[in-house]
């Protein structure tokens, strides 16, 4: 006895020797950088979201988070515009392409334990549409724009709800897959009513942890999503509106990700072994909008100059740093009804001011006059470096005659103006919703969105053939028709000259070597649930 | 087998030496071992365990720390870079530069010197924009650091500078790594007037920039090249340039890794962290690492191992002193146990152990003593009983000595009666103890008669017979019978009292083999003791003994009548076999002069091909001789007419002797030409007829086909006819024609005879006629070549192919050996049936495991081959393939016997097509010696 107690004490002693002993004084080893959590990723932006309820706001930041709260009916397959299965696992459409059944997923439960059913759906539609509704409140961002057409929304079944459209509308079901019409927990909404903004509630991956206002925003995973968990627990949206501190950020470990990095960065990143910098195709397109409601610009011989004087190799080689291509329309060249070479214009300063002389000795334009260019001073996607673009337009401007002051805002601001109609010119652009041509050229280039106050088409540009061109591509289901008649409709807007059309950027992610799987949507949002943090 | 399983077998076989050395130590050592194990122990668990851990964590801190400065310093670094490249954007975008640009090299010169204390050192370079360069200004004056680091138009930075576009790059130059920074040089308008390019060489004193902002020492390197340049300065100051980086880094960092490794700069221990410094698109091109001296943590581990060693050196001599303290008290009683017990195990049983102590030991040795008298007693005892077992094993070899029944019994008896002290010892012998009643006759009787002390005598074996109905009691009930007082039974009491018996009485069966051979009866009188159960056990022990020797005796007596009848029976039939013997003999040495006969003819068969051949051979010339010789004497005949008209035409005996002379030289010529035939002959003879109507020689038309045939030519003619008068003219020529008859005819006869000399001269070589038979060593070619020579007629259709090595000269029996080579060639020849191909091949034989070295000659023909089924069979003497009588069947014997004579093997290799013969001879004979 007395024996085996002693070989089991040295073998103990022998075994304590030999093992490392790494419980005393090691640093535990699943931290990240900063000292959060390895399951975390910290996410840079350069703003913070304005509301979280989908119903309200149009920022891509606001957007960018409600994708991960929210689902809606259906949804994008990561990375493509194709359409799968969302909420909605099933759905067909009567053959006048007006009344659209869709089939709920079953068992899919809100974060606040409220079942998801027809109800719930109707009553995120509805109390958008129906101004009668008792949480209708005002204007809705999107509504009016993209879903006006909805005349009904109704539950045929617990699980099933009907949607009847004025006429048939082709982008219909791409319509569906994107944040304004997220179904909301319908008992969140009646409890936080105005509120609702700030304690959204949805079926999404993730839920709302926290949000200090300006500061951060922190999702978690939801453990009870219906679709795959996502690899990451907790995803931070840390605004840091200085793009060099976003990338200091990201330099010192204290965020993994950093959106919006500015073309001139992009070479440290492309230097730093550590860091890598994703490049996916352009969603956008970033443009000089004339406002044709006002004088001189309502005179499309003007526009046309001025079109002649905007040098956009210089804007996209200085400015985005080649992180861009060169627009020659509205729609990048990734998007489908994209026609190359529609809007070619060539720089030519030289006959743009020859031709504003002879406008202005005709007396159709002042160019005594001093006239106002908007620009946001915010950082867009888009439009990584604003006030460069601006002042880079003023110089050629400038060099053709036309005298031109620059209306730097915050970017809410300058939408604002821009929506009221305020600008002679403004510095704009747009990220594809939803992967149709319509949402580019219906919403920038119909008279239906020239609204002052919520109008979309700031070039408040109305033409009627325009307009007959693009309803008729709404109501067509052949791709091939459609396409044709966006050519159509692209060839007289180009002639036209609404706008000055400038680039289509390149989004830049920039990610920590041990963040993988960053994939983009065609909405330019990163599909969080789909990075993973891996071990380097 | 699992693997666990097997590492603790080794580890069981390693421990296995030093557990049986400790356990074969002394106690004093166990006990010393056992403190100094129990002392060191724990104090070694406890001191590498709060060693590993101490160590430990400052070797992970210092690692972290290391890391942790690699990602600063790499940050620093490529900040550096960026910083580079806004400092180029920001030269170019001087609108002063873009006024300077088109005026040329001076007002630039201005502007960069005006901008130059807000500029790092570097090499900027200033092109049009064109890509063709303007000037290049170095700022801070180190010349020699930018030289090399210039770009060119044509290069990606400046053409990427040219397309408006602003760049920051790591570029491989031949000085290593190089930052370029290239920004387009725009004017008011934002058209592109020129480009700047800044160069910064990422050297040592690049490093020493990045180290003054880190505090630690940096490596600075290109990947390609595997060598790197440090901050780290020697003894003397000078930077560490050149320092190779190793192999397994320089990999670990192409895979994107950042291996931390330690290595010597600078002859100290470093901490290194290494990574990559990539280009634009994502390629090494350069190494970055940064270096911690390691010496403080190595320090520590000096300290913590010194304390260590120094705290196991003082508890072992702490254990040391404690165990020579205990084992003094404790060793020294078990020590006098110790010896007691060894003196006791040696047989020393007097030995007292005297062990004063209360404890356990005493009471031990208390015990030993009482062991040691118990062992003395039972010594005793074991002793007498010892030496009867000693009397009755020599009673035993005594019977063993003997084999005759009579001797046997009485050895038996003596021993007995010697063993046990008895008044009679008798041996009853039993016979047909089976179902019958066994039949008892005394074999052997002792006596010991009161008055004459103890002597034993040998009585008359009647003095036992009263005891015989007693014997054969026990014999039938195979039962040892043991009465103690004879007086008392009255069975017996008649009995025994007639034998001289009056106390104890013991009967004891011997068995053997299931059988009763005998029983011995002892007797004691009243005055001895009676026989115990010990005294039969001992007597028991004994019969078995005594049972073999009587059994074996009585064998012996059986085998010897029997031997004795045997020796009869061979006798006699030796001498019938010596009959049958001789009578073989003769027929043996008939048999073996038929053998010789047999050889002879075989030979002489051979010798009468042979004959044939030569005879053949010889009379081809002596038919050619005879012509020959009848030709020349009707030359000889015809010469005289035509010499006795030239003898008359020419006068003078010296012209007469000019004359004959010229006609011998030609006439010799003529004769030692070939012989022209045919229509030779016929074209000649015709124009030879015309010249010598032309000559008017008056010669008859036969003599020019004459000179044709005999080869002259017109020239020869021409110069004999006009050598003699007009009238001579037929004669010298006919002189001539009959002159080289007589020289070819002696010519002919010549060869003839050579020929014959030739033939005579292989016979003689090929009997070796004039030689003794003795071995010579000799070229087996010249044998064989004799044979073919000899052999030349059946040979006549066949194509003999000679494939002959250069061979040593080999110790044969030559006219042997040559009946070898012509039996194994006839053979071949009537292989294939006169007709064919005979290769005769040879080559030499180097010396192997078994065989020395030899010559291999090989006679293959091309015939139908022999059958498998009998090869095994043709060097059997007598075996033959051919029809009775045409063959002795001994020719291959032959040739087998001549060759095992000479040492050496035969062989046979045969497919049809190809039947190949093998003689293999030593070129060494059996005596060793080489010939």
């Amino acid at each position: 006895m007395t024996r085996a107690w002693l070989v089991f004490a040295c073998a103990l002693a022998l075994a304590a020797v030999g093992c490392d002993a790494s419980w005393l004084g090691a640093a535990p080893a699943d931290r990240g950088p900063g000292g959060l959590k390895a399951g975390t990723i910290v996410v840079a932006r350069p703003a913070d979201a304005t509301s979280l309820d989908p119903a309200r706001p149009s920022d891509n930041e606001s957007s960018e988070v409600i994708s991960q709260l929210y689902d809606t009916l259906v949804r994008y397959r990561p990375g493509t515009t194709e359409i799968e299965p969302g909420l909605a696992v099933a759905w067909e459409v009567d053959p006048a392409g007006r009344s659209w059944t869709f089939r709920l997923r079953p068992g899919v439960r809100f974060h606040d334990g409220t079942p998801l059913d027809a109800a719930a759906v109707v009553f995120s539609f509805e109390r958008q549409r129906d101004p009668q509704h008792p949480y209708h409140r005002g204007k809705f961002a999107y509504w009016e724009n993209a879903f006006k057409n909805i005349e009904r929304v109704e539950a045929v079944a617990p699980m099933i709800v009907r949607i009847t459209i004025s006429d048939r509308f082709a982008p219909f079901l791409a319509a569906m897959a994107t944040f304004p019409v997220s179904i909301v927990s319908p008992t969140a909404v009646a409890r936080f009513g105005d509120d609702f903004g700030d304690h959204p509630v949805g079926t999404g991956a993730y839920r709302l942890e926290r949000w200090t206002r300006g500061e951060r925003i922190v999702v978690v995973r939801n453990p009870d999503y219906w679709g795959p968990r996502p690899p990451i627990d907790r995803v931070v949206f840390e605004v840091i509106p200085d793009a060099r501190q976003r990338l200091i950020a990201l330099e010192s470990g204290a965020v993994d990700l950093a959106l919006a990095i500015l073309p001139g960065e992009s070479q440290f990143l492309d230097l730093h072994p550590g860091l890598t910098l994703h490049r996916p195709p352009a969603n956008n397109v970033t443009y000089l909008a004339m406002n044709c409601a006002r004088p001189p610009f309502d005179q499309p011989a003007v526009r046309q100059a001025l079109a002649q004087a905007i040098n956009k190799q210089a804007i996209v080689r200085l400015a985005y740093q080649g992180l861009a291509t060169a627009a020659d329309g509205p729609l990048p060249p990734s998007q489908w009804g994209y026609r190359a070479g529609l809007g070619a214009v060539r720089f030519d300063p030289a006959a743009a001011r020859a031709r504003l002389e002879k406008l202005a000795a005709e007396g159709a334009i002042d160019l005594a006059h001093t006239y106002k260019l908007y620009a946001p001073t915010t950082p867009r996607p888009y439009l990584p470096n604003p006030e460069q673009v601006a002042r880079i337009i003023r110089a050629n401007l400038e060099e053709v005659g036309l005298h031109v002051e620059l209306v730097l805002q915050p970017f809410a601001a300058t939408r604002q103006d821009t929506q009221a109609g305020r600008h002679d010119l403004a510095l704009a652009g747009w990220v594809g919703d939803n992967g149709d041509p319509d949402n580019y050229l219906y919403l920038m280039f119909d008279k239906d969105n020239t609204v002052p106050g919520i109008a979309r088409n700031i070039a408040f540009y109305r033409d009627d053939a325009v307009s007959t061109l693009l309803r008729r591509a709404q109501r067509v289901e052949d791709r091939g028709e459609r396409e044709q008649l966006y050519a159509e409709a692209q060839a007289r807007i180009a002639a036209d000259a609404p706008w000055v059309p400038l680039a289509h950027s390149q989004v830049t992610v920039a990610a920590r070597e041990d963040i993988t799987g960053v994939v983009v949507d065609p909405t330019g949002h990163v599909v969080y649930a789909g990075l993973k943090r891996v071990k380097r | 087998m699992s693997r666990p399983g097997r590492w603790l077998r080794g580890l069981g076989a390693a421990l296995a030496w030093p557990v049986r050395r400790i356990a074969r130590a002394r106690l004093r050592t166990k006990l010393a071992l056992a403190l100094i194990v129990a002392a060191l122990l724990p104090m070694l668990v406890v001191a590498s365990l709060a060693s590993g851990v101490v160590l430990g964590s400052l070797d992970r801190g210092l690692q972290s720390d290391v890391q942790r400065q690699l990602d600063v310093g790499l940050n620093l670094t490529l900040r550096s870079v960026e910083r580079l490249g806004e400092d180029a954007v920001r030269l170019a975008a001087n609108p002063e530069l873009a006024d300077a640009v088109p005026r040329g090299a001076a007002p630039i010169h201005e502007v960069v010197a005006q901008r130059a204390a807000y500029l790092p050192s570097a090499l900027v370079q200033v092109l049009s924009r064109d890509g063709l360069p303007i000037t290049s200004e170095v700022i801070g004056g180190d010349e020699a650091r930018f030289s090399e680091l210039a770009v060119d138009g044509a290069s990606a930075t400046v053409a990427s500078a040219r397309d408006w576009a602003r760049r920051v790059q790591l570029e491989l130059s031949p000085k290593g790594v190089v930052v370029r920074a290239s920004a387009p040089v725009l004017d008011r308008q934002l058209s592109l007037v020129g480009v700047v390019v800044i160069s910064v060489p990422l050297d040592g004193a690049f490093a020493d920039g990045i180290k003054g902002a880190l505090g630690v020492d940096v490596l600075i390197g290109s990947l390609n090249a595997g060598v790197a340049t440090s901050t780290v300065r020697d003894a003397d100051g000078r930077r560490l340039s050149a320092l190779q980086v190793p192999t397994r880094v320089l990999a670990q960092v192409r895979e994107r890794r950042h291996p931390v490794v330690t290595q010597a700069i600078a002859g100290r221990e470093h901490a290194v962290a290494w990574t990559a410094l990539e280009d634009d698109r994502g390629r090494a091109v350069g190494l970055f690492a940064v270096a911690i001296d390691r010496r403080s943590l190595s320090q520590a581990q000096r300290v913590a191992f010194r304390s260590l060693a120094i705290g196991a050196a003082v508890a072992v001599a702490f254990a040391f002193v404690l165990a020579a303290a205990l084992t003094r008290r404790v060793g020294r009683p078990i020590a006098t146990l110790h010896r007691g017990a060894i003196a006791i195990a040696r047989g020393e049983l007097d030995q007292v152990i005297d062990v004063p102590a209360g404890d356990e030991i005493g009471d031990l040795a208390k015990a030993f003593t009482h062991m040691t008298a118990a062992l003395k007693e039972n010594q005793h005892r074991l002793a007498a009983r010892m030496r009867e077992m000693v009397a009755i094993q020599d009673a035993g070899r005594a019977m063993s000595s003997v084999i005759e029944f009579d001797q046997v019994s009485a050895k038996i008896v003596d021993a007995v009666a010697r063993v046990f002290d008895v008044r009679l010892c008798a041996l009853f012998a039993v016979t047909s103890a089976g179902r019958d009643e066994p039949r008892v006759t005394v074999a052997a009787a002792r006596v010991r008669k009161a008055e004459l002390s103890s002597a034993l005598i040998g009585v008359d074996p009647a003095d036992a017979a009263p005891l015989a109905p007693i014997a054969a009691q026990v014999a039938r009930l195979r039962a040892t019978l043991r009465v103690d007082d004879v007086i008392a039974d009255p069975r017996r009491k008649d009995a025994a009292l007639a034998a001289g018996v009056d106390g104890s009485l013991l009967a004891m069966p011997l068995e053997r083999k299931g059988a009763v051979v005998g029983v011995l009866v002892l007797g004691r009188t009243q005055r001895s003791r009676t026989f115990l159960e010990a005294d039969a056990n001992l007597l028991a022990t004994f019969a078995d003994q005594a049972a073999a020797a009587v059994e074996n005796a009585r064998l012996y007596a059986q085998v010897r009548d029997a031997s004795e009848e045997l020796e009869a029976k061979v006798r006699l039939r030796t001498a019938e076999l010596t009959a049958i013997n001789a009578e073989l003999g003769r027929a043996l040495s008939e048999l073996r002069d038929t053998q010789a006969q047999l050889v002879l003819s075989e030979r002489m068969a051979g010798l009468g091909l042979l004959v044939a051949g030569v005879a053949h051979e010889i009379n081809s010339p002596s038919a050619a001789i005879r012509g020959a010789v009848e030709g020349m004497t009707a030359a000889i005949g015809r010469l005289a007419v035509p010499m006795h008209t030239l003898a008359a035409v020419v006068p003078t005996a010296a012209a007469r002797a000019a004359l004959f002379a010229t006609v011998e030289e030609h006439a010799r010529r003529l004769a030692a030409e070939r012989m022209p035939t045919g229509a030779a002959v016929r074209r000649a003879a015709k124009e030879l007829r015309a010249r010598l109507v032309e000559l008017g020689a008056g010669a008859a038309p036969e003599l020019g086909t004459r000179l044709a045939e005999a080869g002259a030519e017109v020239a020869t003619v021409d110069a004999l006819v006009a050598a003699v008068p007009a009238s001579a003219a037929g004669a010298v020529l006919t002189y001539l024609v009959e002159l080289a008859e007589v020289h070819r005819a002696s010519l002919l006869i010549a060869n003839a005879i050579v020929r014959i000399q030739r033939i005579v001269g292989a016979l003689k070589t090929y009997s070796h006629l004039d030689e003794e038979p003795t071995r010579v060593a000799a070229d087996v070619h010249e044998g064989i070549e004799t044979t073919l020579t000899l052999m030349g007629y059946a040979l006549r259709d066949i194509t003999v192919v000679r494939r002959f090595a250069e061979l040593p000269a080999v110790p044969i029996f030559v006219d042997e050996l040559n009946q070898v080579w012509t039996n194994l060639i006839q053979n071949a020849v009537q292989a294939c049936a006169g007709r064919g191909t005979i290769t005769i091949e040879t080559t030499g034989a180097a010396a192997t495991a078994t065989d020395p070295a030899g010559v291999v000659v090989r006679i293959i023909d091309d015939g139908p081959g022999v059958p498998p089924e009998i090869q095994p069979r043709i060097f059997e003497p007598f075996f033959t393939t051919k029809p009775k009588g045409e063959g002795t069947g001994l020719g291959l014997g032959i040739v087998a016997q001549i060759v095992v004579k000479h040492g050496g093997r035969v062989a046979c290799d045969s497919v049809p097509g190809r039947t190949a013969f093998e003689v293999w001879l030593p070129t060494v004979t059996r005596g060793g010696a080489s010939a």
